[in-house]
């Protein structure tokens, strides 16, 4: 088995260049790994992650098909029914890289995006959404048919 | 931080322009951005067995008329090309949208389109 570069002695991390036009990027967005990083990233994705056993938010409706032909590019999209939206996150859990992204929903602003991620192989999809009053997560199976991540 | 000028304009063709749509609709404003951008994980292997360099945009923002409206921090888990589709409220017809992109490699790229 091929040993994965480790996602911090690869340079996973943003340097400190990654910033676009005046705005700094939060450094903690950078913690691309899903289990320990996101542990580290604050106790609102802390929140989430320990809610993964108990059952996917209702208040989010978390979009993708449930069977995947092609795990190179799976349409997925996030809406939410709850106030106060701050951040919208996706993560692949079969992935190397589990967190694909982090979206910052500005004040007023609808709680809805949409894209297309990776899927390495059969398992499970999980929308973040941290909110004025706190963190939700939703998650759905999905079924890849041929994997996403491949050489 | 050595960022060799060859990684950054050698190994890959030059960003392709942003394709950005808008479109008032009512309150909401849909908006759709395809980034040409080859997104690559860094775990794949070419032919020969060398790993292919990991490639792939960090971040993203967008702002309409000067102010931002929406930014994001991407992954190499986003599939090649990334399309993004978001929806803002108390845009304007006419006004202009401004994405800008940047990648592990330092590379940027900022378009803009008019809000129909």
């Amino acid at each position: 088995m091929k040993t994965r570069p480790n996602c911090i002695s690869s340079g996973w991390f943003a340097p400190a260049r990654d910033t676009v036009g005046d705005t700094r990027l939060p450094r903690r967005a950078w913690l691309l790994r899903s289990g320990v990083a996101m542990a580290a990233a604050g106790g609102a994705w802390r929140g989430a992650r320990a809610q993964d056993a108990s059952a996917s938010s209702p208040a989010i409706d978390l979009q993708l098909p449930e069977i995947a032909e092609d795990g190179r590019t799976v349409p997925v999209s996030v809406s939410c029914s709850l106030p106060g939206v701050r951040e919208i996150a996706i993560v692949i859990e079969p992935n190397p890289i589990p967190l694909a992204a982090q979206f910052d929903v500005p004040t007023g602003a609808e709680p809805y995006v949409a894209t297309r991620v990776k899927i390495a192989h059969s398992g499970r999809v999980l929308a973040h959404v941290r909110t004025d009053s706190g963190s939700y997560t939703a998650y759905r199976d999905v079924k890849v048919i041929t994997g996403g991540c491949g050489d | 931080v050595a960022v060799a000028t060859e990684a950054a304009t050698g190994s890959t063709a030059p960003a392709q322009p942003i394709r950005i749509r808008a479109r008032v609709d009512g309150l909401f404003t849909d908006v759709t951005v395809l980034m040409p951008h080859p997104m690559e994980t860094g775990f794949r292997h070419d032919s020969e067995g060398r790993t292919i360099t990991s490639h792939f945009i960090t971040a993203v923002e967008v702002s309409v008329a000067g102010r931002v409206a929406m930014s994001a921090r991407m992954g190499p888990s986003i599939a090649a090309d990334p399309l993004l589709r978001f929806r803002l409220k108390g845009v304007e017809s006419g006004q202009t949208i401004r994405v800008t992109w940047i990648d592990n490699q330092g590379q940027r790229r900022t378009d803009e389109a008019q809000v129909a």
